[in-house]
């Protein structure tokens, strides 16, 4: 049975942060998963935006998320000619959906890849490379009465 | 959506050199299609006053009108960028000008040696874009072209139950299309079994379910009624066309089992006065399997979560109820990167007549529709002889 890669092992590439975006990624860090709140209409989103691509007001605050949510998504990819993924796989790209609401763009770790499943419960798992820390998640076992 | 205030043709279509060609530029290329289809409508570079291209190295419609030196006649020149939906989305726009006046006749060209620069080590088939603005959320994790559809096979499995057979079936059925067709890239007919046994890319996505790497290009002259009526072929009629998009992050597709061809779809039609019960033949942009299934169920032609049940049983077949991607598509025939421009000229040659052994007999309405990216863009458009 072959797994998901572990937070050692899962490919990860270095992302390029302009002065707003570079909050998100100094809060993953602090292993804090950040999305954006809009105070005038109430709507949460992500990828962060300095204003509400709701309402476009800019009196919009970072949200702190719970680390949890659905596997909205995923493939396990077998073949990728770019690198450093060509080596990496099988890995797992993946869309999870926030318990909060927004989606986000991720990669799947410490998980059997026969036990993946669409909607499964995921939570956050934050991996570190270098200066760098990026929100990976994996499949939340759950206890079943 | 009114009709076109003045009516619009495709009059000229042609292919250049297609399948491998590793013996010219893009450049020349876009030449050799552009040169054969303004012959195939019986115009001369005189009467040309509109280019719409993209997908070349640099300014790309003016690196093509220099080349083919048209530049200093043109009035109409365009260059979306929405990915392979491009040249549907080009269509509607040059209609629009041409039905307004502003230009008589424009020319739409394709080109690319992607598989010659894949064999030379030139590219890689997935395409780094950086790693800048919401792309930093989405590169480091290595979502691939392919894993991106993939994503939205495995939700539309999930969600509807769809089957990896009735994914392949797709291909399967592309693939007895491509057969009839001699400038098809591969023609061996492939069943089930073998589509399910290829090289699985990014489940459930496997080898055969993935478009192919060709070189080749294209181009399609469009013109007014006026000039269209006295030229060398039939006129293929621009009925309907409509444009949508929805996405470029992932995580912003609202709903992974819906193309934006609903959207576009809808315009197309309403503009038409048609509906999918009217088509007879369809040429639906098959980057993947499931891009198919998502065009169906979006544009209408069974409801949502169907498509899979749809397409059993070789509905899509040259023979089949509603035959698709009649030249063998991006799946057999011809995918050099962008489609698009590709699937308006099979479209046109279904409707003349001309197609061959792969012709639908008696057809008179075709819908065309291009998708972009990763079902980032989509344009649909409803093309008539009558």
């Amino acid at each position: 049975m072959s797994d998901a890669p572990t937070p050692d092992t899962v490919p990860l590439t270095l992302p390029v942060p302009d002065p707003f975006t570079a909050w998100w990624w100094m809060a993953c860090r602090e292993r804090r998963l950040l999305v954006r709140s809009c105070r005038s209409c109430g709507r949460l989103h992500f990828p962060p935006r300095p204003a509400c691509p709701s309402c476009w007001s800019n009196d919009v605050e970072w949200h702190q998320c719970a680390g949890t949510g659905l596997l909205y998504s995923f493939s396990i990819v077998r073949e990728n000619d770019l690198a450093p993924f060509t080596t990496a796989v099988p890995y797992v790209p993946a869309v999870v959906e926030l318990t909060e609401g927004p989606r986000l763009m991720t990669t799947i770790v410490d998980s059997a890849l026969h036990a993946l499943a669409v909607d499964a419960p995921v939570e956050v798992v934050f991996v570190d490379r270098g200066e760098w820390t990026f929100p990976t998640f994996r499949l939340a076992y759950r206890l079943v009465p | 959506m009114s009709a076109f205030p003045r009516r619009v043709a495709v009059v000229g279509v042609a292919l250049s050199d297609v399948g491998r060609v590793d013996d010219k530029t893009e450049l020349q290329l876009h030449q050799q299609a552009i040169t054969r289809a303004v012959a195939d409508a019986g115009l001369t570079p005189q009467d040309i006053d509109g280019l719409c291209s993209t997908g070349t190295g640099v300014l790309s419609p003016i690196e093509v009108a220099e080349y083919t030196g048209l530049a200093a006649r043109l009035r109409h020149v365009e260059s979306s960028t929405v990915g392979g939906s491009t040249w549907e989305f080009m269509s509607r726009h040059a209609a629009s000008a041409i039905a307004l006046g502003l230009v008589d006749v424009v020319v739409l060209s394709y080109a690319s040696t992607t598989r010659a620069d894949l064999k030379r080590g030139a590219r890689t088939s997935n395409l780094s874009f950086g790693a800048r603005d919401n792309l930093q959320f989405d590169s480091p994790y290595g979502h691939s072209l392919v894993a991106k559809y993939a994503m939205a096979a495995q939700r539309h499995m999930a969600k509807y139950g769809t089957t990896v057979e009735q994914l392949a079936e797709v291909a399967v059925s592309t693939r007895a299309n491509a057969a009839e067709n001699p400038e098809a890239y591969y023609r061996e007919p492939i069943t089930v079994d073998d589509v399910l046994r290829s090289r699985p890319i990014a489940d459930p996505l496997t080898k055969l379910q993935c478009c192919i790497r060709s070189d080749g290009g294209g181009a399609v002259v469009l013109a007014a009624e006026d000039r269209a009526r006295d030229l060398a072929k039939p006129p293929v009629w621009i009925l309907g066309a409509g444009e949508a998009v929805s996405h470029v992050t992932m995580s912003e597709w609202p709903d992974f089992t819906e193309s934006a061809c609903v959207r576009s779809g809808r315009d197309a039609f309403a503009q038409a006065g048609v509906t999918p019960a009217d088509i007879d033949v369809c040429q639906l942009y098959d980057s993947f399997t499931i891009t198919v299934l998502l065009t169906l169920e979006g544009l209408g032609f069974c409801p949502p979560g169907s498509s899979g049940a749809f397409v059993e049983g070789g509905t899509l077949r040259l023979d089949g109820r509603l035959p698709t991607n009649t030249d063998g598509g991006g799946l057999s025939a011809c995918h050099p990167g962008m489609r698009g421009l590709f699937l308006i000229v099979e479209a046109a040659r279904q409707l003349r007549g001309e197609a061959g052994a792969r012709q639908v007999p008696g057809a008179q309405l075709a819908c065309v529709n291009g998708t972009g990216g990763w079902m980032s863009s989509a344009s649909t458009l409803i093309l008539g002889n009558e």
